[in-house]
């Protein structure tokens, strides 16, 4: 591909904010590509928030808040990408990406265009930005092969000054710094996988080198699945959703840039790609046989796809519960049971996957419960949204997950005016814990600190299924069996759903309890849930056992005991 | 000038039974209902009696106040012996009972003087109170002293109860529709409080060692304390009533934690399985 305003090779040492959109979306574009691959490094044989669907949507978002402006100035443009991608920024690795993007805006913030010393000066920057962020930095992590980059880029300045060979070092680099990651970070090795964030970054940063270099960002495989995803995830800030058109042009002297303006003004979400004799085209659009004409009037169609995103998005919705906020929803039951907040108490904002964990937040006094959790992690804006709807200005953020931490935080901090303050909740019986404690005419630091206390009082077990075979915290699973954890941690695997709730059970020390609460998931049928219970009661026959519909995805049962 | 006269409801609840009959206190029973039965409590029905009822055939009773006649009726008797009356009621949010009392005046304006205090609180609190009137009107202390004494005595007392379930407190409707929201979907145990003669939810536990701590908690927040006494369902030291004992010997070694069964009214509000707690802060010159 020879991408329009952007020169490549020798001689093109500077490029303004407009070239750097083009950069930034192709290392989205990269990133769409590989997303899967970035998923599947999950440590953890657990169907939690993914790294790559999280940086990928978080990059998302950061692109869309550049794709419209016509803005020319560099530090102009890479501050609004670190706006967008703060708002965008779902689960701890989008949180990182966010704040690396906030030190390399703020690394070429004077520049108009980007040189070579400023594009090290914006990855030195980005790296220390991205290690303030994270609490207790870890290396063998994102933030290593941040920091590799920024010295790879540093020491290939002293060579070179030429954007295209500085950027061909910091990739090769990044590779070789993802590769060492196990080294680093013995769970790593232990699970025998590489880092999913740096790997993640590599991505991006790659894309953006294939761009210079003008090879294609588009891999034809797996196309459908990713843009299903792209459009089931942000629909709701566009106005319908309309028809994902894709399609390639086939010709000869193919003019992309008139033909990517021309499909710009047609829909949104757009890319177009490809060179003289061949271009792809994505784009959402509300008439698809105007797209259609139009690409069939520049040469020969092939491989067209439409898909309705409506119906893929209602469909989405109900099988995963969309990351959207569970009070807009039109059905009532949810909305009925909302309790009102006065004016000057302490409120809570928790997130919970599944509607019977949301009612049961809710009948306990949350005031906004965001749909989402293990496996769709809320973004920033989110967060931040539902703690800027509520009439009060002292507001407690339950994130029972510890993927939402970062999230969390930060949409604390942007909370401009409120006192917001994160309870550090891992799971969802944490976070129920932690809500019974609310006093909500209570001193808030005060309040903060018995709803901290309140949540450690309480034994969390989780039940699913291995996504692959691994060995974690000295277990050994195979994809496929189920397993059960204990305050986030494997703890058994087996092949019946049964004998993991009873065997975790035990783990959890549920003998010198009193209490064992059990929430179904949305793969549970009642009455399963119910023999479920019967064969729990059996075991312990003098602790009280209640069962509840908790309607979370993924977990069979999500377990707690006290 | 004669002796004051101290007048109370059934609600008040004593250590000691035969404090009543040694203080010469008045105490004008509440009516139990069950069904279309009537009994007058601790007349025709003691607490235990009440309780074992509930428990048998599943029934909230309906306590309702004394009618204006009861205390008409108890007045007349008392003018011809003193013409100096302190009436200490339960909180005028659970029943009637107040004005009731205060309306029966009427019929003896001017001959006697009656004055009816709203104690804002019940059971074991308000036998705290009549204690209290009572000591202060043995000593032929006049009657401004009496009621000083039991207006002091009202801002330092303290009660607090952990119930198994709510039921009984939402269908006493005691609990505004906020609050009757909590524990609809998990089953909590709610420690629960009088305030301002209101009963509300403190705290929320989910399990019995949970709402033992909290009790502990709250009590641990006094420097003080005069009395303290545990409210439960049975005059027997239950395994819960010795292990709240125990944590309290351990501190306050020299705390006497006497056991009270609770009364009808309390069991109508609060069902047949809580505790409580009620305790008189120290006034500060101990």
């Amino acid at each position: 591909m020879k991408p329009d305003n952007v020169t490549t090779g020798e001689g093109r040492r500077t490029c303004n904010g407009q070239d750097f959109k083009k950069f930034v979306q192709a290392g989205l574009a990269w990133l769409e590509q590989n997303y899967e691959e970035v998923n599947a490094l999950n440590v953890f044989p657990v169907p939690d928030g993914d790294t790559g669907t999280n940086m990928m949507l978080t990059m998302r978002s950061a692109y869309n808040e550049i794709a419209g402006l016509d803005e020319p100035h560099l530090g102009t443009i890479a501050q609004k990408v670190y706006n967008g991608a703060l708002m965008g920024a779902r689960g701890n690795s989008g949180v990182i990406l966010s704040q690396l993007w906030r030190g390399f805006a703020r690394g070429v913030e004077e520049e108009a265009v980007l040189r070579a010393d400023s594009l090290v000066r914006g990855l030195k920057e980005a790296t220390r930005m991205a290690y303030q962020a994270v609490q207790e930095p870890v290396e063998g992590t994102m933030l290593t092969v941040a920091r590799e980059a920024a010295e790879e880029a540093e020491a290939a300045l002293e060579e070179s000054s030429d954007l295209p060979t500085i950027l061909e070092r910091v990739v090769e680099r990044c590779h070789l710094a993802v590769q060492r990651t196990p080294q680093l970070l013995p769970v790593l090795a232990e699970a025998g996988v590489v880092d999913s964030g740096g790997r993640g970054l590599t991505f991006i940063l790659e894309g953006m080198l294939r761009l210079l270099r003008g090879e294609p960002l588009e891999i034809r495989t797996a196309e459908h699945t990713i843009e299903a995803l792209r459009s089931e995830l942000s629909p709701e800030d566009e106005e319908g959703y309309g028809y994902d058109v894709q399609y390639l042009i086939k010709g000869e002297g193919l003019d992309v840039a008139a033909i990517r303006r021309h499909i710009e003004s047609l829909g949104w979400s757009t890319l177009v790609v490809g060179d003289s004799n061949m271009i792809k085209v994505h784009v959402h659009v509300h008439n698809p046989g105007e797209v259609i004409g139009y690409g069939a009037s520049q040469g020969v169609l092939l491989d067209v796809v439409v898909e309705n995103m409506q119906e893929q998005y209602q469909q989405f919705v109900q099988e995963r519960g969309g990351p959207r906020m569970a009070s807009q929803q039109s059905a009532e039951p949810v909305r009925a049971e909302q309790p009102t907040i006065e004016e000057g108490t302490i409120a809570a904002v928790a997130v919970a996957p599944g509607d019977g964990l949301e009612r049961i937040f809710y009948s306990l006094g949350a005031a906004k419960v965001i749909s989402g959790g293990q496996t769709m992690n809320p973004s920033m804006k989110d967060i931040l949204e539902a703690v800027n709807s509520l009439p009060t200005d002292r507001v407690v953020i339950l994130p029972n997950n510890k993927n939402i931490f970062m999230a969390a935080e930060q949409a604390a901090q942007a909370a401009n005016g409120k006192q917001v303050h994160v309870v550090p909740t891992r799971t969802i019986p944490q976070g129920i814990s932690a809500l019974l404690a609310l006093d909500p005419h209570g001193e808030f630091e005060e309040v903060v600190e018995m709803m901290t206390e309140s949540s450690e009082m309480v034994e969390t077990g989780e039940v699913t299924v291995s996504t692959r075979t691994a060995r974690v915290d000295g277990v050994q699973v195979r994809k496929g069996q189920i397993i059960g954890l204990h305050n986030d941690k494997l703890t058994v695997a087996g092949d019946d759903v049964q004998s993991v709730v009873l065997d975790l059970l035990d783990k959890m020390g549920a003998d010198d309890l009193e209490l064992i609460t059990l929430y179904y998931g949305d793969s549970v049928t009642r009455q399963e849930a119910v023999e479920m219970a019967g064969i729990i009661q059996e075991a312990y026959p003098d602790h009280e056992v209640e069962l509840r519909e908790g309607g979370q995805p993924h977990y069979f049962y999500i377990l707690s005991v006290e | 000038m004669a002796r004051v006269r101290i007048v109370t409801d059934s609600a008040a609840r004593f250590e000691d039974p035969r404090f009543v009959k040694d203080y010469n206190v008045t105490v004008v029973p509440l009516n139990v209902h069950f069904g279309r039965e009537v009994l007058k409590d601790g007349v025709d029905i003691d607490a235990e009696g009440m309780l074992r009822r509930m428990e048998r055939i599943d029934v909230v009773p309906r306590v309702t106040a004394p009618p204006v006649s009861a205390f008409e009726e108890v007045y007349h008797d008392l003018c011809r012996v003193t013409d100096q009356i302190v009436v200490i009621t339960h909180s005028d949010k659970f029943t009637d009972t107040y004005a009731n009392a205060q309306t029966a005046r009427g019929s003896l304006l001017g001959r006697c003087e009656i004055v009816v205090i709203d104690s804002q609180t019940s059971s074991a609190g308000l036998g705290y109170l009549v204690e209290e009137a009572a000591h202060v009107a043995s000593l032929d202390k006049p009657i401004d002293d009496v009621i000083r004494a039991v207006r002091g005595a009202i801002v330092r007392l303290y009660s607090v109860f952990y119930v198994n379930t709510l039921d009984y407190v939402l269908r006493a409707g005691l609990i505004g529709e906020t609050q009757a929201a909590l524990g609809t979907m998990l089953e909590i145990k709610p420690i629960l409080t009088i305030e301002d003669g209101r009963l509300i939810t403190m705290e929320k536990a989910r399990t019995h060692a949970q709402a033992i701590d909290k009790m502990i908690e709250f009590v641990t927040e006094f420097t003080s304390i005069e009395r303290l006494c545990i409210l439960q369902n049975t005059p027997r030291i239950t395994d819960r009533t010795r292990m709240l004992q125990d944590r309290l010997a351990l501190e306050f070694s020299r705390l006497q934690t006497p056991v009270i069964v609770y009364g009808p009214l309390t069991a109508s509000q609060l069902g047949p399985e809580a505790m409580g707690l009620a305790i008189l802060e120290g006034d500060g010159y101990y």
